[in-house]
């Protein structure tokens, strides 16, 4: 029983955290529709500018408190200030160029807080009252803890007043529902917009601030608070405060029985939380059918087959690309290799993601599984290479296949965030089953035996999928998915089956992608779980939004020219975070529809 | 025989009866107007007939084969043509690819992985837009697309299918007046052309009592009146509900 309850606190307690960052979350985005990839990085500001404040004030309660407020305050100061120098500018930007921002910005703050605080962690020095027990039930239960529990319920209370008996909560809730008639009643949306998104950054900002005496202020919060708030968001209902509470409470307590009892599962528990919920309510727990925003995603482009220039322009480069060993040393080759594998590792995403319609947070997954599944075939069952590259589409194929039936009835944001939940769970198999995998320390020696040198095999296979996977976009079954992706209605009524579509272009994506990944382990000689990571994932999404969603030469571009940034700013500079997250940013503003969009198409 | 027959339609939305009980006939070839005010449950009512939504209880026989609650697709695969209030294309795509789409659907070939789609079919594409008079804009995409040129091209998509059925919900919604007239002018020669019967609605009523061979009318998820267009006309209780004339 004592077990039970201590349990149960402490599940409430990190019930409490995960509701104030999730809050802010879902309340951005229920009024601007933005999935605001950077509110891991407020609540990460939140936590170091309250160490700054709290560190120079006295220690007693009250200060402390004023000093939290302060620091969720100045979070929100530095949210409106957000909004209104970047977001503002791309709210008509289609909304995958707005997560594209705001992952910029990610990539930005990453760099600019080690250098305003420095890279060491900071943790608060902790006045009495901050480390006094209360005994429950003959257990000593943290003071801070209690407190903490409290606060959920209070902001949620504070939130719902707001929400439901000031003007501004009204306008709020009204631009959630329909944002285009709250705009027609003359709601002034771009005050609107600022406060909401300030409101969010401070609720963030109060959410860093308040877990900051239980850790230290580190820089390695934002991305893992980022994952587990979307997951909450999602399980809640995306825009749905109340629905962002149950799931907080409902995650934060499973997670923290689980944790004691199922250790191995912490990693992924809250991901197949995350699943079920989806697969039985596909808009969340408390979640209403997103209203589409009209106009916002502006006129879908035509695809066209490739002009003249630009096949003349593939031929030569694929010219080059076979000579290549002859002139350039082993490092440009090396990179050379880098950037053919994530060609086929964009351009597979880009399959699902363009033409598809259906945006992955977790392609990674698939990369990961054509990694492992080579690798564990030369390590394991010591086939050889050529075998082994063939197991690396055909693991993820086949899982793709699997996965694609799940979710091919979800769209948008939902579908995204149910694929990031199957990566994070390959993720926990690939560090956690370290008897097959080998754990944190990989895979290793998984070198390639051809009668050639690897990099060939690497051009002929890279080019020959991304010209496949081409044909098949130009193909009928790439008119017909386009097609679903237009107009379900429609599609059905010419006796077409959106859902198998989809599936079918996941499983090509998954293969393909699996392929890349079974290619990039021959290469580097060993697999490590950071393949699925997160990180990866997104690098794919980088690559395919550089390089635009509306033409099939974009994720060539996209993975061109973010493998060239990517390695050029390593060599250049320390700070290639702030760099290219610079680049990215500015990238946005610029084109965005893209590099190759926009080369296509000039303004 | 009828080769549509509906047979006490029903549809529940939360307590509300959009269709409360809907029986009718439609022969093969036969141009029938389902007319009525706003929220009579016409919409609801095609969308019983090709499966967009199930029916809560009742039947849709179409030549002798029961299709009630099967999926769009499949009712499609018999030989209905459907177009909607709303225009639905695709709207990345130019008009003719569009048809050729429809036709690449019909003839079976959607799972091809690796011939291009532009080539296939153009010529048949080609001439259902000469049919719907969208020669001229043939490569233009259809995002871009006037209204007007729209709801011809969905009457393409519809006629793709070479249908023994079809069903069209306000083919000329959106359309000025005149372009209305003409539009369901052109529905008609080709629904003769091909023997094809036609279930549409349409609100402008000189349209509807120049085009159609028969009318139903509508009104709070009932049938209130059948008939011809001169028995319509006369009759009292439809100028009452739905004419709103004084009598």
């Amino acid at each position: 029983m004592d077990f039970v309850v201590i349990q149960l606190l402490t599940g409430l307690a990190s019930a409490a955290s995960l509701f104030l960052i999730a809050a802010g979350l879902t309340v951005i985005f229920g009024v601007t529709r933005v999935v605001n990839f950077s509110h891991g990085s407020l609540y990460m500001i939140g936590c170091y500018l309250a160490w700054s404040i709290l560190t120079r004030l006295p220690r007693d309660p009250a200060w402390f408190a004023l000093g939290i407020l302060l620091a969720a305050l100045a979070t929100g100061l530095i949210g409106a200030l957000l909004e209104t120098t970047l977001l503002r500018r791309i709210y008509r930007a289609p909304e995958l160029f707005q997560l594209l921002a705001t992952f910029g910005v990610v990539l930005v703050i990453q760099d600019l807080v080690p250098l305003i605080w420095g890279p060491q962690d900071l943790p608060l020095p902790r006045p009495p009252w901050l480390r006094s027990f209360v005994t429950i039930m003959g257990e000593r239960f943290p003071l801070y803890d209690l407190i903490l529990i409290a606060i959920g319920p209070v902001v949620l209370l504070l939130l719902w007043l707001l929400l439901h008996r000031t003007r501004f909560g009204i306008l709020i809730r009204a631009a959630t529902e329909d944002r285009e008639m709250a705009a027609a009643l003359g709601i002034d949306q771009r005050i609107l917009f600022t406060a909401v998104f300030a409101l969010g950054a401070a609720l963030a900002g109060l959410g860093g601030a308040l877990i900051l005496p239980n850790t230290s202020a580190n820089t390695g919060i934002d991305l893992a608070v980022i994952v587990e708030a979307f997951v909450v968001v999602v399980v809640g209902g995306m825009g749905s405060v109340t629905g962002a509470f149950v799931a907080a409470l409902l995650i934060g307590v499973l997670q923290s029985f689980g944790i004691a009892l199922l250790p191995k599962a912490t990693l992924v528990l809250a991901f197949v939380v995350m699943a079920i919920v989806l697969i039985a309510r596909p808009n969340g727990l408390l979640g209403q059918p997103l209203a589409p925003v009209r106009g916002a995603a502006g006129v879908p482009t035509l695809i066209r087959p490739a002009s003249k220039l630009t096949q003349a322009v593939l031929m030569a480069g694929l010219g080059l690309a076979v000579v290549a060993p002859f002139v350039l040393g082993p490092y440009p080759q090396a990179v050379l290799t880098e950037a053919l594998i994530a060609m086929v590792f964009a351009a597979s995403l880009h399959l699902t993601m363009g033409p598809g319609g259906m945006v992955s947070f977790g392609h990674a997954a698939w990369f990961g599984l054509g990694a492992y599944g080579a690798a564990l075939a030369a390590k394991i069952l010591l086939l050889p290479t050529p075998i082994g590259l063939l197991a690396a589409p055909l693991v993820a194929g086949l899982a793709a296949a699997a996965f694609g039936a799940f979710i091919v009835r979800l769209s948008g944001v939902y579908l995204a965030m149910l694929t990031l939940a199957f990566a994070q769970i390959v993720w926990a198999v690939a560090t956690q089953w370290s008897w097959l995998t080998g754990g944190d320390d990989g895979v290793l020696g998984v070198w390639p035996a051809l009668p050639f040198p690897f990099y060939w095999a690497v051009l002929g296979l890279s080019a020959g999928t991304v010209w496949l996977l081409r044909q098949v976009i130009h193909a009928p079954f790439g008119f017909a998915l386009r097609a679903s992706r237009d107009s379900t209605l429609r599609a059905g009524a010419i006796g077409l089956d959106p859902d198998r579509l989809r599936m079918a272009a996941f499983t090509i994506a998954g293969a393909a992608a699996g392929l890349s990944g079974g290619l990039f382990a021959y290469a580097k000689g060993s697999v490590f779980p950071t393949y699925v990571h997160v990180g990866h994932s997104v690098d794919a999404l980088l690559m395919v939004l550089l390089g635009g969603v509306q033409t099939v030469s974009g994720p060539i571009v996209g993975a061109l020219v973010y493998t060239g940034l990517y390695d050029i700013l390593l060599q250049v500079t320390t700070m290639w975070r702030l760099a290219l997250g610079l680049a990215i940013i500015g990238l946005v503003l610029l084109f965005p529809n893209g590099i190759a969009g926009a080369i296509r198409r000039p303004a | 025989m009828s080769l549509l027959t509906a047979s006490d339609l029903r549809k529940n939305f939360g307590g509300v009866e959009a269709v409360a009980g809907v029986s009718f006939t439609l022969a093969a070839g036969e141009l029938l107007a389902l007319i009525g005010p706003n929220g009579a449950g016409k919409s609801t009512c095609f969308n019983l007939l090709n499966g967009q939504t199930p029916p809560d209880s009742g039947s849709v026989m179409l030549d002798g084969t029961d299709i009630t609650g099967w999926p769009p697709r499949r009712v499609w695969r018999l030989g209905v043509g459907r177009s909607f209030q709303v225009a639905a294309t695709f709207a990345s795509m130019t008009v003719r690819e569009n048809v050729q789409m429809a036709l690449i659907a019909r003839h079976g070939l959607v799972w091809r992985f690796l011939r291009p789609a532009h080539r296939l079919f153009r010529a048949e594409a080609d001439a259902l837009l000469a049919q719907a008079g969208l020669t001229d804009q043939a490569d233009q995409g259809c995002g871009a697309l006037a209204y007007g040129a729209l709801k011809r091209l969905e009457l393409a998509l519809a006629l793709a299918n070479d249908p023994r059925l079809l069903l069209m919900d306000e083919p000329a919604a959106g359309l000025a007046p005149a372009d209305r007239r003409v539009l369901m002018d052109l529905v008609r020669r080709l629904a003769r052309e091909r023997n094809c019967a036609v279930l549409f609605t349409e609100h402008d009523m000189d349209i509807v009592f120049a085009v159609a061979d028969r009318i139903m009318v509508m009104d709070r998820g009932k049938l209130i009146a059948e008939g011809d267009p001169a028995a319509i006309r006369a009759n009292r209780l439809v100028q009452a509900v739905y004419l709103g004339e004084e009598s």
